[in-house]
């Protein structure tokens, strides 16, 4: 009962302090929270300056070097349409390249050798595309033969180079592809006024083709539309339907909890390994056809349902539950009540989710490659059956590819698929904004 | 005269569980001005998972009348509420024994659709909770999915003698087709009660339905459940004495999921039987 | 004023009012009756009055019961708890006054066995007069809730002491002159006292009215007769 020694005094409460002691206390405690205040905004603004500084970084070499692929040079010569060699009945066989080049060097007072080097040379500064033009023109009009008519075509891709100045004399010859005597035709022409520089129109309406000059990413981007719309309209149903009925329907057990736990790790699957099951699956067992956008847009919505279904259950969760027991206490049945006005409501949220599920699968690149959209695809697709290329795989072509001319228009490409994926989130947030509600 | 206002109450206390109720309705209902029996309950207890809510309520709720379920937080009586329109059947885990009998019949029954059930009983919330459509929708939703109107005039015919009933038609009649959300708090909730009564419901309940409103709203409100019970059978889960004092004619008071009390309102405020009872109407509670 | 937005409590409130007015109307009565009884010697109505109280002690339970209730369900503050307070108050005070009234009849009742007096009763009749004036003016200042009716009722309160006063003297010499007469003199000084108290309680019910309009509590000193201004003052009844 009795304490032998008493302990060392027990610490006074606050309240024991005199009032100007805790004042002071006060006023030292608010000094080093207010520094801390400051310190972590400072390590916030950081942060975001890093971050910002990377997608500036990113972003600033992307436009630099790709930039220059939406202009390109044209060049209008004028091709003396040679009736002793012009085929009157079929103009294609014409060999016009020939014609023109010996015509450009007559023009320059170049004599050519026996083998026909210079007018290899000069050739190779002129676009195929030249041929085509020329051979429709003598086709559509077969009476211009024996005039001489301007054609004008693209140039080739090393000398569209040269006149952007990526292509310079101060790189040694035989390091460089154009000789100095190209390099002076391509002045002398660009003096003369046959050079012309306009919009790139040609990335935008033409396919892939081996010539940089004449490559487009149309085929691609039509591409990817399709498969996108086989993943949107595959995709979306499946995973809205299946997170209604996991959220809304489907009993509260083990069942149910395991169901979703594996969603979730769906959802963190390596991209390659939808890429391999689609091989597996649809090419190998299915038999459908390669590198087509059924089976991109198959594959493509294997990838995106776990995100969607992820994305509308919690949506669902949002709606507040009163809007369900009002209409369950009105006698709505279950079904109406999920249908009329949960799912209603929770739209804003499985539209954002959707969207921004099928931004991810539009820039996959791992998949594709693997169910065969790697090759070379020319031309424009038609149909869901056909071999097609997406701008994901396109870029990676096209990195891979030889020509110099193929860097600036990686870099053109690419800013093509940010664009995109730029306007499909800014419409996600936008309609997110609209269609939000505050309860 | 010496004039006492509250009785010392009857030196035994009643043990927990049995209720000194209703064992004779009818001698009870002789007494008081009150309709015939609406709703029935007999030893109804309600379990979550292992949890009972409710220890065998016996009760009973007359037509026409407003009783009024009292007694502190977490005693049952919005659980009891739930009760006679199943909506507990919405939560899983949740079980209710007994037996309730509206009109003679178990509600309870398999062969009682609970959908159906909800359009006879209605319910009105504690936080008003009009859908996020516009007025008309709002009080046509009702009548819409169970198939009541056959036209668009009866439909509007319906909706006006709703709102009307309601004493919210002044106030809307020239924004029907504006959002029900952008009415004040008071109106959401007359909004409300309007599209419980336009499907014609027996009876009306009422889960604190005045607890998020202001005084004139409230006041606004217990008028108009002063007016709905001549048509309906009305029970009110209120948290405020006060309310139920002047609202109900009817009052029963629960405490820890156990029925302590019921009797005419009059009597339970000016001389209850039981001493739980005047404990907890004069604030000697905890 | 504007109405209660819960019309049943407003028409709760004015059937309390209405029922005090209806007992005020009865009390009225029976304090005419009684004097008229004592004036006319008429015995029919003495009995009357003697058997029209229970129907007063009735009215004061019923007016209880119902401001009880009120107070209980309807839990009212300001105005109308004061209305509900004052109603109790007033139905106490006619509960009273039907009570002395009845007082009075049965005194009649006995007198009418004597020999008629009367000048004496013609004293009381006029007393009687006066003071059932004051308490049909009071009650009408209640049903139209005026204030300033109610405070010319209690003014008057001196005039009701002077009468007692006077009679008490009238009846002393009375008494004094003829010995006989004492026993019926008695009984008239009883009367007499019976009508100093109503007319006390219709004070009493001034100042409740004057509560239940303003909310204030009344202070002031009732008027009281002068006990310097007359003869005689140390038998006087103050």
């Amino acid at each position: 009962m009795t304490d032998a020694t008493l302990p060392s005094p027990a610490p006074k409460p606050v309240s024991a302090a005199t009032p100007e002691a805790r004042a002071e206390r006060l006023r030292a405690g608010l000094k080093r929270r207010y520094a801390r205040e400051k310190r972590f905004k400072l390590y916030g603004l950081l942060a975001i300056g890093v971050a910002v500084g990377f997608l500036l970084l990113l972003l600033g070499r992307i436009i630099e070097q790709g930039h220059t692929a939406f202009y390109a040079h044209s060049v209008t010569v004028p091709v003396y349409m040679d009736p002793a060699r012009v085929d009157r009945g079929y103009p294609q066989g014409t060999n016009f390249e020939l014609l023109v080049a010996e015509q450009q060097l007559a023009r320059f007072g170049v004599v050519d050798d026996a083998q026909g080097t210079k007018a290899g040379a000069m050739r190779s500064l002129f676009s195929s595309e030249l041929k085509f033009v020329a051979a429709e023109r003598i086709q559509r009009q077969p009476g211009l033969i024996g005039q001489t008519l301007p054609i004008a075509a693209p140039l080739s891709d090393d000398a569209d180079l040269y006149y952007k100045g990526q292509i310079s004399r101060a790189v040694p010859a035989d390091q460089r592809r154009l000789s100095d005597q190209q390099l002076d035709w391509l002045d002398q022409m660009k003096a003369s006024g046959q050079v012309t520089s306009h919009f790139n129109t040609a990335l935008f309406t033409n396919g892939d083709s081996t010539e940089p000059e004449l490559a487009g990413v149309l085929g691609a981007v039509v591409g990817s539309a399709l498969m996108l719309m086989v993943t949107a309209l595959i995709a979306i149903p499946l995973g809205v339907g299946a997170a209604v009925y996991l959220e809304e329907f489907a009993p509260k057990g083990r069942i149910t909890d395991l169901i979703e736990v594996n969603i979730n790790n769906l959802a963190a699957v390596p991209s390659i390994i939808y890429g391999l099951l689609g091989l597996t699956l649809f090419i190998n067992w299915m038999h459908l056809p390669r590198a087509s956008p059924i089976v991109g847009g198959l594959v493509l919505a294997l990838m995106a349902l776990p995100t969607i279904i992820i994305a509308t259950r919690s949506s669902l969760k949002a709606v507040p539950p009163s809007i369900r027991e009002a209409a369950l206490a009105m006698g709505a049945s279950k079904t109406q009540t999920v249908f009329q006005h949960t799912l209603p409501l929770a739209m804003p949220g499985v539209m954002t989710g959707s969207i921004i599920s099928m931004a991810h699968a539009l820039g996959e690149t791992a998949p594709l490659l693997l169910i065969g959209m790697v090759s070379f695809i020319p031309g424009i697709p038609h149909s869901l059956g056909e071999p097609t290329g997406a701008l994901p795989s396109l870029v990676y072509i096209w990195e891979n590819a030889s020509e110099r001319a193929f860097h600036e228009r990686t870099a053109a490409a690419i800013m093509v698929l940010l664009t995109f994926m730029i306007i499909m989130n800014a419409a996600a947030i936008t309609l997110r904004r609209r269609f939000e509600r505050r309860w | 005269m010496k004039f006492n206002i509250l009785r010392a109450p009857d030196g035994t206390e009643s043990s927990a569980g049995a209720s000194p109720v209703m064992a004779a309705p009818t001698a009870a209902h002789a007494a008081s001005p009150v309709g015939p029996t609406k709703i029935q309950a007999r030893d109804v207890s309600v379990f979550y998972g292992d949890k009972q809510a409710l220890y065998e309520v016996s009760l009973d709720i007359p037509d026409k009348t407003v009783t009024a379920l009292i007694g502190p937080s977490g005693c049952g009586k919005s659980t009891f509420l739930r009760t006679m329109n199943r909506m507990n059947d919405t939560i899983s885990h949740c079980r209710v024994t007994g037996r309730i009998e509206m009109d003679g019949e178990d509600i309870n029954a398999r062969t009682v659709d609970p959908v159906l059930l909800r359009a006879r009983v209605g319910m009105v919330f504690q936080k008003p909770n009009p859908f996020p459509k516009t007025i008309y929708e709002n009080v046509a939703y009702g009548p819409r999915i169970h198939g009541l109107a056959s036209s668009k005039a009866e439909l509007d015919a319906t909706v006006e003698a709703s709102l009307k009933r309601a004493g919210l038609w002044e106030e809307v009649a020239d924004r029907l087709h504006s959002p029900g959300t952008g009415l004040s708090g008071g109106q959401q909730q007359r909004l409300v009660i309007a599209r419980a009564i336009a499907v014609e419901p027996e009876v009306i309940l009422m889960d604190e339905p005045c607890s998020a409103l202001d005084p004139i709203a409230t006041a606004k409100i217990e008028e108009l459940i002063d007016e709905l019970r001549e048509r309906y059978c009305i029970v009110i889960v209120t948290h405020s004495m006060a309310q139920a004092a002047r609202v109900s004619q009817r009052t029963a008071f629960f405490h820890l999921g156990r029925l302590v009390e019921t009797g005419d309102t009059e009597e339970i405020f000016t001389n209850p039987r039981e001493r739980r009872t005047l404990d907890y109407i004069t604030g000697r509670f905890g | 004023m504007n109405q209660h937005t819960v019309k049943a409590y407003g028409d709760e409130l004015n059937q309390l009012t209405a029922e005090v007015a209806r007992m005020g109307g009865l009390a009225e009565a029976q304090v005419a009756d009684a004097v008229d009884s004592v004036a006319r010697r008429d015995v029919a109505l003495a009995r009357a009055v003697v058997e029209r109280d229970a129907r007063l002690d009735a009215m004061h339970r019923d007016i209880e019961k119902k401001a009880i209730r009120l107070i209980a369900l309807r839990q009212p503050v300001a105005s109308d708890l004061r209305r509900a307070l004052a109603s109790m108050k007033l139905a106490v005070d006619l509960e009273r006054t039907g009570d002395l009234a009845k007082n009075i009849a049965k005194r009649a009742l006995i007198l009418a066995e004597g020999e008629p007096m009367q000048p004496l009763t013609r004293s009381i009749e006029r007393m009687g007069k006066l003071v059932s004036m004051r308490l049909r003016d009071v009650l009408d200042a209640y049903a139209a809730a005026e204030v300033d009716r109610a405070m010319a009722v209690w003014n008057t309160d001196d005039e009701v002491d002077e009468h007692y006063n006077s009679l008490f003297r009238e009846l002393l010499t009375y008494m004094m002159g003829d010995p006989r007469t004492i026993t019926a003199c008695t009984h008239l000084l009883f009367m007499a006292k019976n009508l100093e108290r109503i007319g006390d309680h219709a004070t009493n019910i001034a100042e409740t009215i004057y509560y239940e309009i303003t909310g204030q509590e009344f202070i002031g000193e009732r008027p009281r007769w002068n006990p310097d201004d007359a003869p005689g003052a140390d038998i006087g009844p103050n």
